[in-house]
C-alpha cells in the first residue's frame, strides 16, 4: 500500500504582501541573516546588549535624583546629539550612496506589481532604521531605567534618537544627490568615504584635546556649562520629554521623512547602471614564481581599490579614539603607544585576511592551479601582513625614539597578533564579496568578539612585559585557548 | 611486462566514482572513459551530476569513492601534477576585476609556472585571436559578459592544457564569439589537446563532439558518437531526441 503524498505546502505570511510594512521586514529580514545560527545569533546578541544594559543601568542610578530637566547639562546633551547627528550623517551617507546602486534586487522590486514610490520608501526606511538601531540599543537601556527611577518623561528620548536618525538620513539624501550631481556617483562615494574618514579624525583630534591644548579643551567644557539659546536647546529639552520642543523635533522629523521619500526617488532614478569608466594600466610583466605572482597579485587588488582602502582607513580612525581611551588614560607612553600599536597592527592584519582569503575573487582557479595550497597560503598571509607591518615599523620608529625595548617588543608582538588574526580569518573564513567588506562582522559577530578579544590579549601581553609583570604570560595563554577553540570548532567546508 | 604507452593512455579514466552532499548522492558509481585527442561532450539535466563529476577531475572536489586519472595520473595521489596538465572553465568567467587582461594572463602563466618567454607571446597571440588585444591593458571591470567569457578561455589555454575541461563555455557569448570560441576549441582539439565540456546546447554537442556521454542521477545511461546514439532509432533521429528520452526517463 502507498501512501498518498500531501500536497506541497509553504508556510504562508502573515502580513499583506507587497504592503510598505511587508517591504521593511522583507528588507530587514535579508539584512539580518547572518552565517551562525539562532543560537549563535542569540549568544552574541546577548553578550552586545549587557554592556548598554549594565552601564544604562548604572547611568539611571546615578543620575536618578537630577530633575526632569536638568539646565546644567543641557548644553553638553545638546553637544553630544550634535555629535550624534554628524555620526548619524555620515553613516546615513554611506547607505544612501548604495542605495540607488544595488540595482540587481531593486530592479526585481521595480518591475513587480507594486508602486515604485511604496518601494522606494521601504527602502528609506531601511536606511533610516540601520542608522537608529545601534544608538538605539545604546540608549535605550539608559531611558527605560530612568523611567523605572522615576524619571517618566525621559521615555521621549529613544523617540528623539530615532527622529534624529530620520533627520540625518533626509540631509544625507540632499547631500548625496547635490554632490551626484556635482561631482558624478564614483567621486561622489569617494567624497563621501573621505567625509567619514575626515569625521572620524576629527572626533579622534577631538578627544585628545585634554592632552595637547588642556586650556582650550577646558574654555570649550566651559562653555557647554550654560544653556544654549532656543532653539539650539530644543533637541536636549526634547531627549528630556519637554512637550513643546519634542512636538517640534517629531515635526520636524515627519517633514524629513517626506523630504527623504521625494529626494530617494529623485535619486535612484538617476544612478547610472552602465559600465565602469576604462582605466588604463602599463603593461603587464610575465613571470616570476607562483608565491610572487600571487602576491603581486593580492597587492595589485588591494591598491588598486581606493574604496576599500579609505573604509580600512575610517575603521582605523574610529578604532584609534577607542584605543586611546583604553590604552592611554589621556596620556600618550612609547609603552602605551606600542601596547596600541600591536592592536591595530593585528587590527589591520585582520581586515585585510579577510579580503585575501574570503574575498578571493576567483578561488576555484587558485584551487584548480598546480600550486600547493601552503604555497598560496603563504603569499596570501605575505600580503595580509605586509602593509600593516609597515604601519607597525613606522609607529616603532617613532616608539624607539623614546623607548628602544617598548619598539623591539612592538614589532614581534604586532607579527604575532597580525597572523593570528590572519589564522583566524582562515579558519571562520566564508565566501564573500570584497564589497561586502564593511558588512563582513555583520554576518558573524562571535567572530568579531573573538578577534577583539584575541588582539587584546595580545596587546595586553605586550603592556605587562613591558611594566613588567608576571602576569604577562596569561592573556598570551587565553589567546592560545581561543585559538584553540576556534580551531577545533571552525566550519569544514564540504569538499 | 611494459608500462603503458602515455600516448595511449585516455584523457580521463573515472572508475566508480561516488560523491554525496548530506544525504544526496550527486554522482553514484560513474564510470567514463574519454579518449585522448577528442571533444567530448557530457550531457545532463541540471542537477544529474555533470558540474560535480567535473570539478571532482579538476580537484575541486574530493569523490568518497572510485578513482580518477588523467593520462595516467592519478588525480588524488598526485593532483599538482594533474592539474599541471588540465585547464578548468566554469560556466562563470574566473576573473578579477581590478587586473587587465594581459595582467590576468600574466598571473595564470605564471601559477602554471609557463616561462616568460613563452607566456608573453602565447598571450599576445590568444588576445589577438579572442578580439582582446585593444583592451589589454584596460581593466576587466567594465567589460561585458562575453568579453570576460572570452578572457577566462584565454586564461586556459595560456599554460596549453593537454585536457580542456569546459562547463557551459558558450553561455552568454554572442553568436559571432561563440563562433570564435568553438574554432578555438576545434583548432586545439586538432593540435592534440582534448576537450571536455557539458552544453544545454544540443546542436553545439552534436556538431562538435566526435563522443557524447548522457549522465542521469549520477551515472552515465547512454555514450558513443552521434552514430553510435541513434542505432536502433528511426532514422534522422536527433541528439535531442535521444537526450530527451534517456535524461528524462
Amino acid at each position: 500500500m502507498t501512501a498518498m503524498a500531501a500536497p506541497a505546502r509553504l508556510r504562508p505570511g502573515r502580513m499583506g504582501q507587497a504592503s510598505l510594512a511587508w517591504l521593511i521586514c522583507n528588507d530587514i529580514r535579508i539584512k539580518a541573516r547572518g552565517r551562525e545560527g539562532r543560537g549563535g545569533r542569540i549568544i552574541a546578541i546577548g553578550v552586545l546588549a549587557l554592556l548598554p544594559l549594565i552601564g544604562g543601568a548604572l547611568a539611571a542610578w546615578h543620575v536618578r535624583a537630577a530633575p526632569t530637566i536638568p539646565l546644567a547639562v543641557l548644553g553638553q546633551v545638546s553637544a553630544a546629539l550634535a555629535v550624534l547627528l554628524l555620526v548619524m550623517i555620515s553613516s546615513a551617507f554611506a547607505h544612501v550612496l548604495r542605495l540607488g546602486h544595488d540595482r540587481g534586487e531593486l530592479e526585481l522590486l521595480l518591475t513587480a506589481p507594486i508602486p515604485a514610490a511604496r518601494v522606494i520608501a521601504a527602502r528609506i526606511s531601511g536606511v533610516q532604521a540601520v542608522v537608529a538601531l545601534p544608538f538605539l540599543l545604546l540608549t535605550l537601556p539608559f531611558f527605560a531605567f530612568s523611567a523605572l527611577f522615576g524619571h517618566g518623561f525621559w521615555l521621549a528620548g529613544p523617540f528623539v534618537v530615532a527622529a534624529i536618525a530620520v533627520i540625518a538620513t533626509a540631509i544625507a539624501l540632499v547631500l548625496a544627490t547635490a554632490l551626484e550631481r556635482l561631482l558624478g556617483p564614483a567621486r561622489a562615494k569617494t567624497a563621501a568615504q573621505l567625509a567619514g574618514v575626515l569625521l572620524g579624525g576629527s572626533m579622534f583630534a577631538l578627544g585628545q584635546t585634554p592632552n595637547f591644548a588642556p586650556a582650550w579643551f577646558e574654555a570649550r567644557m566651559r562653555a557647554l556649562d550654560s544653556v544654549p539659546p532656543a532653539p539650539l536647546d530644543w533637541p536636549a529639552r526634547a531627549l528630556l520629554g519637554d512637550p513643546g520642543p519634542l512636538l517640534a523635533v517629531l515635526a520636524l522629523a515627519a517633514a524629513a521623512a517626506f523630504v527623504s521619500a521625494r529626494f530617494a526617488a529623485t535619486h535612484i532614478e538617476a544612478a547610472p547602471a552602465g559600465p565602469a569608466a576604462e582605466k588604463p594600466t602599463r603593461a603587464a610583466y610575465f613571470g616570476g614564481s607562483p608565491f610572487s605572482v600571487m602576491f603581486g597579485k593580492e597587492m595589485k587588488l588591494l591598491g588598486r581599490d581606493p574604496e576599500l582602502i579609505s573604509q580600512i582607513g575610517q575603521q582605523l580612525v574610529f578604532m584609534v579614539p577607542v584605543l586611546a581611551l583604553i590604552f592611554t588614560d589621556g596620556q600618550i607612553t612609547p609603552v602605551r603607544m606600542a601596547t596600541a600599536g600591536v592592536f591595530l597592527g593585528g587590527a589591520l592584519a585582520s581586515s585585510l585576511a579577510w579580503l585575501v582569503i574570503s574575498a578571493e575573487d576567483a578561488p576555484d582557479l587558485i584551487a584548480a592551479a598546480p600550486v600547493p595550497a601552503g604555497q598560496v597560503l603563504r603569499a596570501k598571509l605575505a600580503a595580509a601582513l605586509s602593509p600593516p607591518m609597515l604601519l607597525v615599523l613606522a609607529l616603532a620608529a617613532v616608539v624607539a625614539t623614546r623607548d628602544a625595548n617598548a619598539a623591539w617588543l612592538m614589532l614581534p608582538m604586532a607579527a604575532l597578533a597580525g597572523l593570528a588574526a590572519a589564522m583566524m580569518q582562515l579558519w571562520t573564513r566564508a565566501p564573500a564579496k570584497r564589497s561586502a567588506f564593511r558588512q563582513r562582522y555583520k554576518s558573524s559577530l562571535l567572530t568579531a568578539m573573538g578577534e577583539f578579544l584575541l588582539l587584546g590579549c595580545f596587546a595586553g601581553t605586550t603592556r605587562l612585559l613591558l611594566m613588567p609583570s608576571w602576569w604577562a604570560p596569561a592573556p598570551l595563554l587565553l589567546a592560545g585557548l581561543l585559538m584553540g577553540g576556534i580551531y577545533l570548532f571552525r566550519p569544514r567546508p564540504e569538499l | 611486462m611494459h608500462a603503458p604507452n602515455p600516448l595511449c593512455l585516455p584523457a580521463l579514466q573515472i572508475r566508480g566514482v561516488t560523491k554525496a552532499f548530506g544525504g544526496h548522492t550527486a554522482v553514484d558509481g560513474l564510470d567514463l572513459t574519454v579518449p585522448a585527442g577528442q571533444i567530448y561532450a557530457l550531457l545532463g539535466h541540471n542537477g544529474a551530476g555533470k558540474t560535480t563529476t567535473l570539478r571532482m577531475v579538476t580537484g575541486l572536489a574530493r569523490p568518497d569513492a572510485g578513482q580518477i586519472s588523467l593520462f595516467g595520473i592519478d588525480v588524488l595521489a598526485e593532483p599538482i601534477a594533474a592539474k599541471q596538465i588540465t585547464a578548468w572553465l566554469p560556466d562563470e568567467p574566473l576573473l578579477y576585476d581590478k587586473l587587465t587582461p594581459a595582467e590576468y594572463l600574466a598571473f595564470i602563466a605564471g601559477l602554471w609556472r609557463v616561462p616568460p618567454a613563452d607566456a608573453q607571446p602565447r598571450a599576445a597571440a590568444l588576445l589577438q585571436q579572442l578580439g582582446l588585444w585593444d583592451k589589454r591593458d584596460i581593466r576587466c571591470e567594465g567589460f561585458s559578459r562575453g568579453m570576460k567569457q572570452k578572457l577566462a578561455l584565454a586564461g586556459a589555454l595560456i599554460h596549453e592544457p593537454r585536457l580542456l575541461i569546459l562547463d557551459e563555455p558558450l553561455t552568454g557569448l554572442d553568436a559571432a564569439a561563440a563562433r570564435l570560441v568553438k574554432d578555438l576549441l576545434l583548432a586545439r582539439v586538432a593540435a592534440g589537446a582534448t576537450v571536455i565540456m557539458t552544453t544545454h546546447i544540443l546542436e553545439v554537442a552534436e556538431r562538435m563532439a566526435q563522443r557524447i556521454g548522457i549522465i542521469r542521477s549520477g551515472r552515465l545511461v547512454a555514450e558513443g558518437s552521434m552514430a553510435e546514439l541513434a542505432v536502433g532509432r528511426a532514422a534522422g533521429t536527433t541528439l535531442e531526441d535521444v537526450f530527451l528520452e534517456l535524461a528524462a526517463a
